[in-house]
């Protein structure tokens, strides 16, 4: 066999066969054709979990959640690269990479540390007397708006496309593309509005939208951070797969392959689009 | 105002690393303190004597790390290679991104009855299967995007000159990838080391790594142990950071 | 006769890059090949080198046919438009590249690595990488890393085209001048007319799959496919 073939032969067992087989899995699955309680053929399980509020609710919050704060962080990091780009920032360009080395479940403990009610922001307030006592503390931490697991992505968001947005800024050469419009006539924040971020936005576009999706299926982050209910996608998968009541097993699959067509549609968009 | 803004974003950047490190060595931090009233070596001590060791985990995370990020980064030079000189690169690529953009977790639960049915489940080879099926996809997006023209052409002016592919793999491909080559080993490492998902449900929590033994920590609230697991956890990280930062992210 | 190239066919998906081609090359001469970029002419290099399977036609070297053979035994360099210098490697290293992939003993290699660069005038530059040297320095050790090896046949697609007009004509005579030295048979790929004619002992013309040799120079100018007479008459008319 050549070369190529027998690695072509690898591609498809190592990374297409896992994938297929795991997606064709949870298609049975749902459709009651695989598992302990299998009937046969059904609908039965799509149709309970299209009915079932939970489902999209946590859906949309995932949505939300990704997409609130994507946005911001995008916007912080695009602020902070247009500030430091006419700074040799070699030196200071190091700490950026320091939040990128936070595994999640480190950052939640972190965040838990730090906004929770007994943490470092609670017991500075404490301390300059704007708090009481602990409990009058507002809570970040489980709280109804997600926002401990918004901050925390945030966190761990922006130094990222902070450094990409720098490493752009040299590589697609906007300083000369800022240059020539200055030349044109354009002002100081035209260069900056009609100019860099358009350029920096366009080239980072992949990269943003494969973040959203990370983001979207964050799972230890809304696990440790989050409420009960609403529950992130991927932390409502994981609950559906741990209750006891193996009846749920086909919807849990059936959920894993909403959040999956939406992570594939995604993928695909992202890749025609390239 | 840049120093300003410097200097906030330092403290908020480096205030984690050196909270985890106080608090690992912190044995009363009660409310409403802003510092320990304590600093003892004790859980460290501890972290040495006890059986059930959170050492244990950190060999076991490292074992498991080390050989995904070995696994992953051989295959993916190899294979990458053929991929990438394929009319159907694009394809691939796409493919690639799939395992790798999907939550592990929900990967995982897709895998799990296969890794059941191979007595895969629960053992540290399993995982590092379940780890690899992540990592080599990501393997193969950073070399598919390495392999270039010239390098074709390296190759096969080698053959011309009567080298074997071994010979080719070995003084020119090799020593030519070689910073890609540790990078990828580096980000596969820590893709493999920071790992919760896949580990918790296809380790069945019976192998005890440095990210599971945390979420026991979190969720007894003993924060002094998980501010020391997060200790060893950032370690290598900051290593490797130190050594070279495009090791932890190549923008 | 050193080679023979018969009715080669080469087509890719639909279109058929090549349409059965044939030449025959004499030891120690140069072919010129004059064509556009995208006719064909890097097919054909690649195919007499061994670098792409699956066409048609037969090649034969030293009345030997040799399309079952792999690059590694043909001993047929090809070297691209670029020098492609190993950028791991110094300029000695790149030089005895060959030598040490044939297992030459160390003694041989320094011997006639040296050589090399003295035939080269690169002598004092052996322990340079090639990011610090020139465009025409690096094209001269391109050469000689092929040339160290005594190859059969030299390929050559383009070897010149990124090098600025000065530099590009000062190699042109260095070429000449180891080629006379070393006895080289060669095939030179070109789309510059004047190249061509400079460089090559026999001329073709490779146009839209199709290979013509001439017989000689004023067959060659007399084909107006060439573009020879064009250019004739516009330096006479000016």
């Amino acid at each position: 066999m050549k070369s190529s073939t027998l690695n072509l032969v690898i591609f498809i067992c190592l990374v297409i066969l896992p994938l297929a087989s795991g997606l064709v899995f949870a298609i049975l699955y749902s459709f009651g054709l695989f598992g302990a309680l299998s009937l046969g053929f059904t609908f039965e399980y799509w149709y309970k979990l299209l009915y079932d509020q939970t489902v999209w609710s946590s859906l949309l919050l995932s949505l939300t959640v990704a997409l609130v704060s994507i946005c911001i962080a995008v916007f912080i990091a695009l602020m902070l690269s247009l500030y430091y780009r006419d700074y040799k920032i070699s030196r200071s360009k190091i700490i950026f990479y320091l939040p990128l080395i936070l595994p999640p479940i480190i950052l939640s403990f972190w965040t838990f540390s730090f906004l929770g009610n007994s943490g470092i922001v609670s017991r500075i307030c404490f301390n300059l007397g704007l708090i009481s006592d602990i409990d009058s503390f507002p809570s970040l931490i489980n709280d109804s708006y997600y926002l401990g697991v918004i901050l925390s992505m945030i966190f761990s968001t922006f130094p990222v496309f902070t450094l990409l947005f720098l490493s752009f800024y040299e590589s697609e050469n906007i300083k000369s593309y800022e240059r020539l419009a200055f030349t044109l006539g354009g002002t100081a924040s035209q260069l900056k509005r009609k100019v860099a971020i358009p350029i920096l936005l366009h080239r980072a576009r992949p990269n943003i939208i494969l973040y959203f999706i990370f983001l979207f299926g964050a799972f230890e982050l809304p696990l440790i951070l989050g409420r009960q209910s609403p529950r992130m996608i991927s932390v409502l998968i994981h609950s559906k797969f741990n209750k006891f009541n193996i009846y749920e097993l086909p919807e849990a699959y059936a959920l894993s392959l909403i959040y999956a067509s939406v992570v594939v549609f995604t993928i695909i968009l992202l890749f025609n689009k390239k | 105002m840049k120093r300003a803004l410097n200097l906030f974003l330092t403290i908020i950047f480096i205030l984690p690393f050196v909270f985890f490190l106080v608090l690992s060595f912190a044995s009363e931090y009660y409310y409403p303190e802003m510092f320990p009233a304590n600093l003892t070596i004790s859980h460290f001590v501890q972290m040495i004597q006890t059986d059930s060791s959170i050492l244990e985990c950190l060999f076991t995370s490292l074992i498991i790390s080390l050989s995904t990020a070995c696994l992953s980064t051989l295959f993916g030079f190899i294979v990458s290679k053929s991929l990438a000189y394929h009319s159907k690169k694009k394809l691939f690529q796409m493919i690639c991104y799939l395992p790798f953009a999907f939550s592990p977790v929900i990967f995982a639960y897709c895998l799990n009855y296969f890794f059941n049915s191979f007595d895969l489940s629960g053992n540290a080879f399993g995982i590092i299967l379940a780890q690899f099926i992540v990592t080599f996809p990501f393997a193969l997006i950073l070399f598919m995007n390495h392999w270039s023209v010239n390098l074709k052409a390296s190759e096969q002016l080698v053959y011309t000159l009567g080298g074997s592919v071994w010979q080719t793999y070995k003084l020119i491909l090799i020593p030519m990838s070689k910073s890609i080559i540790i990078i990828c080993f580096f980000q596969t490492f820590l893709i493999s080391w920071f790992d919760y998902g896949l580990t918790s449900v296809i380790g069945l929590s019976k192998v005890q790594t440095l990210t599971i033994r945390m979420y026991q920590y979190i969720n007894e609230s003993n924060i002094y142990f998980a501010a020391l697991g997060s200790c060893l956890l950032i370690f290598p990280p900051i290593i490797l950071l130190w050594m070279n930062k495009n090791m932890v992210f190549k923008t | 006769m050193l080679l023979k190239v018969d009715k080669i066919k080469k087509s890719y998906t639909d279109e058929l890059v090549l349409k059965a081609c044939s030449f025959e090359l004499n030891e120690g001469s140069t072919l010129s090949i004059l064509g556009k970029s995208g006719c064909g002419k890097t097919t054909l290099l690649k195919i007499i080198a061994g670098l792409i399977e699956d066409y048609e036609g037969e090649i034969f070297l030293n009345n030997e046919i040799i399309n079952d053979w792999s690059p590694q035994s043909r001993n047929i360099i090809y070297l691209y438009q670029e020098p492609l210098l190993f950028p791991h490697l110094n300029v000695f290293e790149n030089l005895s590249f060959g030598l040490k992939l044939r297992k030459e003993s160390d003694h041989v290699i320094v011997e006639k690595t040296e050589l090399m660069l003295q035939e080269l005038d690169l002598l004092d530059q052996k322990h340079k990488m090639p990011n610090q040297l020139s465009g025409g320095q690096k094209q001269r050790v391109a050469f000689g890393r092929a040339l160290i090896i005594k190859p059969k046949l030299l390929l050559l697609d383009e070897p010149f085209a990124a090098l600025d007009s000065e530099t590009r004509a000062s190699m042109q005579q260095f070429y000449k001048r180891m080629s006379k030295l070393h006895n080289i048979s060669s095939i030179f790929v070109t789309h510059d007319l004047k190249e061509a004619v400079i460089m090559g002992d026999q001329l073709a013309l490779l146009s839209a799959g199709n290979l013509n040799v001439y017989s000689s120079l004023t067959e060659f100018i007399e084909d107006s496919q060439t573009g020879m007479k064009g250019e004739i008459n516009f330096w006479k008319n000016l």
